[in-house]
């Protein structure tokens, strides 16, 4: 089975950094981008190379997952989510959200999400993707 | 495995930020330290240890670690052109905190100068993270920062080398101690580390006349209050122990506090009747135990021969009797000296309840005496021994150790806590004047830090040395405010009568008076002094 692909939307370098190295490090396919847009064009960019996986064509569910920042340059991680989940081709796909501040724990129309308060072990944050993926789909 | 409710997303909360929790501490272990940290280091911190070569970097890193590891945590040290690591452990072998048993796989000493020679701070930054991860460190030690520094090609780089350090530490729950030797202060203030840090600890071996006295001083902490200022350590076979400064330690007293009701005697019946009021007053007759208020403390003044260490041997030697628990805190005589001193006096019992614990001396010559560590060697007694009544000979003593400019200040901190402590005090000051028409305080002002104040003074009166004992102030009382003769004997001590009919007694000259009223007044005062023959 493929590894899960995670999409790393993080504006700060090094903690950006820190996420690549250690999601690889734990057998993750790992892809970054450093702000909301960017985000958007990695992950159109993701979707269209899993559908065309023997998977995707047989129905299967986008082995995908995004953990992303809240406040960012150029396009923030709300208004990133926001286009998400009005896109019917990337309905279901888990994320993530990783932030310092607390009211954006439950902000319902950024749909299915899991909220993981900064600062965080990176045990936690394991912990949290390989529940979060093993979610998905649910 | 548990797995998140999709449709409830607002209830996905992991680690949620900004609620108000406990701070995660490491405390460093180190006697003093971790009360000035208020609780220890905040835990996945990154602290800079400065100070000179010698200061105590080394073994102030490596006491961390060895108690870190005593509480169940991991350590990795890492080394960079730093002494070898056998060389190093083969001089911490002397110090009590030094557990050779406990070097297992909770501690690993590395040289990182092989990844960061080949790949500078890039290969530097890998190792640590890498060791962070395998060995699960709950502490890091980095020494030295300074050859790290050295070789990075711009301030930049190694801005970045922290910034990277950082995040590795925080997500692994990592907390770091940066060894650096201490460079130019005001340079030192525009480097990346000492902005980037979370904490600074500066270690400083100064002279104070020609005395050497370690300090600590935290210049920086985030996330965590901490007692500001310059506050002492030592170093010996305990390693390091700090002392906080007492002042900042002490601002606050313990507890709140209010005036006692109850009395404490020198076992000397008419000055303890002198401590409650006029002769002939109520207070006199319907107290039942006079004496000074239980939670005051007394300068008790006077000159050399006057009889100050008699009369604090006196009050010991009251409580010791009622059972109360007593400390003679000297500067002056030793045990050995005192007992026979108070045998001398007809204190018989005095030796007995020294073997006893009742009365107990500490005795400490006031040469290298840093003010903070006597302060704590009282206190910690007074403490664990429910000490109920001190004496100090004399508060000479403090004001002869390091850093004497502080002494107005150190006693209105221990005063305070003393009175918190429901102890009553007696401090003996040197007055140094032996005739003289004033009276120079050594300490100054004395409203804050003395509740009372008992004169002693040698008075001439025809060619012969009388003792003079008079109370000047006592807070929250009133007082026989007459001189009287203090007695010496070999039997003990004795108060006598009002010496009424002398003028200007306490300048050490007496003369008769001449005025009409204050005869009569003396005429009185020799009655009632009748009623205590």
């Amino acid at each position: 089975m493929e590894p899960l692909t995670v999409l790393i939307v993080e504006d700060e370098p090094s903690i950006n950094e820190m996420l690549q190295t250690l999601l690889g490090e734990e057998g993750y396919k790992v892809v970054a981008a450093a702000n909301g847009q960017e985000g958007l064009e990695r992950l159109a960019e993701l979707v269209a190379a899993e559908n065309k996986t023997d998977a995707a064509k047989n129905g299967g569910s986008l082995n995908l997952l995004i953990l992303t920042d809240v406040m960012m340059p150029v396009m923030d991680g709300r208004q990133m989510l926001k286009k998400i989940r009005s896109t019917p081709a990337y309905e279901g796909i888990p994320v993530i959200i990783m932030s310092a501040v607390s009211s954006f724990a439950s902000i319902s129309e950024l749909g299915r999400h899991v909220f993981l308060g900064k600062p965080f072990e990176i045990d936690i944050l394991l912990k949290t993707i390989h529940q979060a993926s093993a979610g998905f789909g649910d | 495995m548990e797995k998140y409710n999709w449709e409830t997303p607002e209830k996905n909360l992991i680690n949620e930020p900004h609620k108000k929790l406990p701070i995660s501490r490491l405390a460093t272990g180190i006697s003093g330290l971790d009360t000035i940290l208020q609780g220890g280091l905040v835990q996945s911190g990154i602290y800079l240890i400065m100070g000179a070569p010698g200061a105590g970097k080394t073994i102030m890193a490596n006491q961390v670690c060895f108690n870190h590891l005593a509480k169940g945590g991991r350590v990795v040290y890492v080394t960079l052109l730093a002494e070898t690591h056998s060389r190093m452990l083969r001089n911490l072998q002397t110090l009590d905190f030094f557990d050779p048993s406990s070097i297992t796989e909770d501690i690993t000493y590395i040289s990182a100068y092989g990844d960061f020679k080949k790949d500078g701070l890039h290969g530097l930054i890998e190792l640590l993270r890498k060791e962070i991860r395998q060995h699960k460190a709950s502490l890091l030690v980095l020494d030295s920062l300074m050859t790290a520094q050295a070789v990075s090609d711009a301030e930049v780089d190694f801005k970045s080398f922290i910034d990277q350090l950082h995040v590795y530490t925080e997500v692994n729950g990592c907390t770091t101690l940066l060894l650096s030797p201490r460079t130019n202060q005001g340079v030192l203030a525009y480097r990346p580390e000492y902005t980037m840090v979370d904490g600074i600890i500066e270690l400083d071996d100064a002279l104070e006349d020609e005395r050497a006295v370690r300090q600590l001083f935290i210049s920086k902490l985030r996330g965590s209050g901490y007692l500001r200022g310059r506050h002492p350590f030592t170093i010996s076979s305990e390693g390091i122990v700090v002392y906080p400064r007492t002042e900042a330690l002490l601002a606050q007293p313990s507890k709140i506090y209010t005036e006692s009701t109850e009395r404490r005697d020198f076992g000397i019946e008419r000055l303890d009747q002198m401590l409650v009021g006029p002769p002939g007053s109520s207070a006199q007759t319907l107290l039942p135990e006079p004496g000074l208020v239980a939670n005051s403390v007394t300068m008790l003044l006077g000159v050399p021969g006057g009889g100050k260490t008699i009369l604090g041997l006196s009050f010991l030697a009251a409580g010791a009797a009622r059972g109360q628990k007593g400390l003679l805190f000297s500067f002056n005589e030793t045990p050995l000296q005192v007992v026979a001193l108070a045998k001398g006096l007809g204190l018989d019992k005095f030796g007995e309840w020294v073997a006893q614990g009742l009365i107990q001396i500490i005795w400490q010559p006031p040469l290298e005496e840093i003010l903070d560590v006597l302060a704590e060697r009282l206190l910690n007694r007074v403490r664990e021994q429910q000490i109920q009544r001190l004496v100090i000979d004399s508060s000479e003593g403090f004001s002869q150790s390091i850093h004497p400019e502080r002494i107005t200040r150190f006693f209105t901190a221990i005063n305070s806590e003393l009175r918190a402590l429901n102890v009553t005090t007696i401090s003996l000051v040197d007055l140094r004047e032996l005739f003289s028409s004033s009276i120079q305080l050594p300490i100054s002002p004395v409203s804050n830090i003395f509740d009372n104040i008992i004169l002693l003074r040698h008075v001439e009166v025809q060619s012969q040395l009388h003792r003079l004992i008079s109370i000047i102030k006592e807070r929250g009382s009133a007082f026989d405010p007459s001189l009287r003769e203090l007695l010496i004997e070999a039997g003990g001590v004795r108060v006598g009568n009002s010496l009424g009919l002398l003028e200007g007694a306490l300048t050490g000259v007496g003369r008769a008076s001449s005025n009409p009223a204050q005869a009569t007044i003396n005429q009185e005062l020799s009655k009632t002094d009748q009623s205590f023959e």
